[in-house]
């Protein structure tokens, strides 16, 4: 063909490489915004108001403004502050915000499908109110929570290629394109990195679809 | 590019030199999302088809435009048609390339959500029109797609302002859009302000739409039921 094979052959070790270096930014972004996540969407619901409203402050702004907006922010911002870190670095923590506010949203869903019953019945047997989110709010919110996660998961890893604006870390968009610019093989490139992501994301959706079919099985 | 204003978080002229950009991002919202409703509704007619093949392709298209991140679509487009021949740049200029690359990704998520509202649309509606004699292709046209479209408002909709933010992405490929006129007021310094007005602007234009988007809901569902 065009000589995209030939393209993937010659470098097909660095590209590899920016698909990992894109993975791990996803999943450490995941790991840490997952727990800002269910912070936050507790905050949301907390008694206090000032802690209500901090948390949905938070939120609606994390929501509101565009990851590549975020990004930028992060990027100039915490060198302002005296914080300088790599691009990789840089990058886990935007996303990391991102993804908390996303979760959060999501998160909440979950922890309010759980019946108020369930709480009341709680509290009829002396539980502490942190008792009862623990065990029982949390755990059966989470799961309701599990497919759309899944799916703000794909939807994160696919983020990571924003990153090719502000990170110095290469991963697989920053990595074609380097290779693309050097090469004028622009099509060929982005045709791989398009590939190499599809082929992460098209299997994780079809996962996606059959644990939300597993989940839902009792409704039907 | 002549001066651009001091770029500091209150300087109002900063402000309105960000909000510049605002006509873009509406155009690339607009355009994008026009294209994926209208092209959306094909795509989710041969997801559901008779046809074997026609599913596959559908299905094949769907998951590789959501697969595939759009930032990587737009890269694709705009630079890889030069690859080719670099007289295709005056064709696939940053504008064109961004709409496409918004309305051909647009359509595969469109395609889900109407297939989502199709399936709301009682069945009991196809069931009282074949029992008044209607042929599918009538009974499609005038029940039951109305009745889809109704349903399929609010999460377009909220659709439309997810892609309204994705539209920054398209500064990358030179769309003097909000967030590019923000890096440009930059310049050479490090400064997150320009940044912010854009955050703020991005926010107040989502939750504008937000707020049309139940206005128009509401209305609807006072007047046409639903």
């Amino acid at each position: 063909m065009i000589g995209i094979w030939d393209d993937f052959i010659d470098n097909w070790q660095v590209l590899l490489k920016g698909l990992l270096v894109s993975i791990e930014m996803a999943v450490l972004a995941l790991f840490f915004g997952l727990i800002l996540g269910l912070a936050l969407a507790i905050g949301t619901m907390s008694g206090r108001a000032l802690v209500r409203s901090i948390a949905i402050v938070l939120v609606e702004a994390g929501r509101g403004a565009p990851a590549l907006v975020v990004l930028q922010i992060i990027y100039f911002g915490l060198p302002n502050v005296g914080m300088t870190f790599t691009g990789f670095v840089t990058a886990v923590i935007a996303l990391t915000l991102t993804t908390g506010a996303y979760t959060a949203e999501i998160m909440r869903g979950g922890l309010q499908a759980v019946p108020q019953g369930e709480v009341e019945a709680g509290e009829a047997l002396g539980m502490s109110r942190a008792s009862i989110l623990r065990d029982v709010v949390v755990p059966q919110g989470l799961r309701i929570a599990i497919p759309p996660l899944m799916g703000f998961a794909i939807i994160i890893f696919q983020a990571t290629s924003l990153t090719l604006y502000v990170g110095g870390e290469r991963e697989l968009l920053r990595t074609a394109n380097s290779l693309a610019s050097q090469t004028f093989n622009y099509f060929n490139f982005f045709f791989i990195a398009a590939v190499l992501y599809a082929l992460i994301t098209i299997p994780a959706s079809s996962l996606t679809e059959r644990v939300e079919r597993r989940m839902g099985r009792h409704l039907q | 590019m002549t001066t651009t204003p001091d770029p500091s978080f209150f300087n109002p002229a900063l402000w309105a030199y960000i909000a510049l950009g605002i006509g873009i991002t509406l155009q690339l919202t607009v355009f994008g999302f026009l294209i994926g409703a209208v092209l959306g509704l094909p795509v989710m007619l041969a997801r559901r088809a008779k046809t074997a093949p026609l599913r596959w392709l559908a299905r094949t298209y769907i998951e590789v435009f959501r697969g595939v991140p759009l930032i990587v679509w737009l890269f694709i487009i705009y630079q890889g048609s030069t690859q080719f021949d670099p007289g295709l740049q005056s064709t696939f200029t940053s504008m064109n390339s961004a709409i496409l690359g918004f309305g051909l990704v647009s359509a595969a998520y469109m395609a889900e959500i109407y297939r989502g509202c199709l399936s709301a649309v009682a069945s009991g509606q196809y069931e009282a029109g074949y029992a008044l004699g209607m042929g599918t292709r009538s009974l499609n046209r005038t029940v039951i797609w109305p009745q889809m479209l109704r349903i399929a408002i609010p999460a377009s909709a909220s659709y439309a302002i997810g892609l309204l933010k994705d539209t920054s992405i398209a500064m990358t490929i030179g769309c003097t859009e909000i967030l590019w006129h923000a890096k440009n007021a930059t310049g050479n310094i490090t400064t997150i302000q320009p940044y912010l007005v854009a955050g703020v602007m991005f926010i107040v234009l989502t939750l504008v739409a937000a707020f049309g988007s139940r206005r128009l809901d509401s209305t609807l569902r006072k007047r046409v039921a639903r």
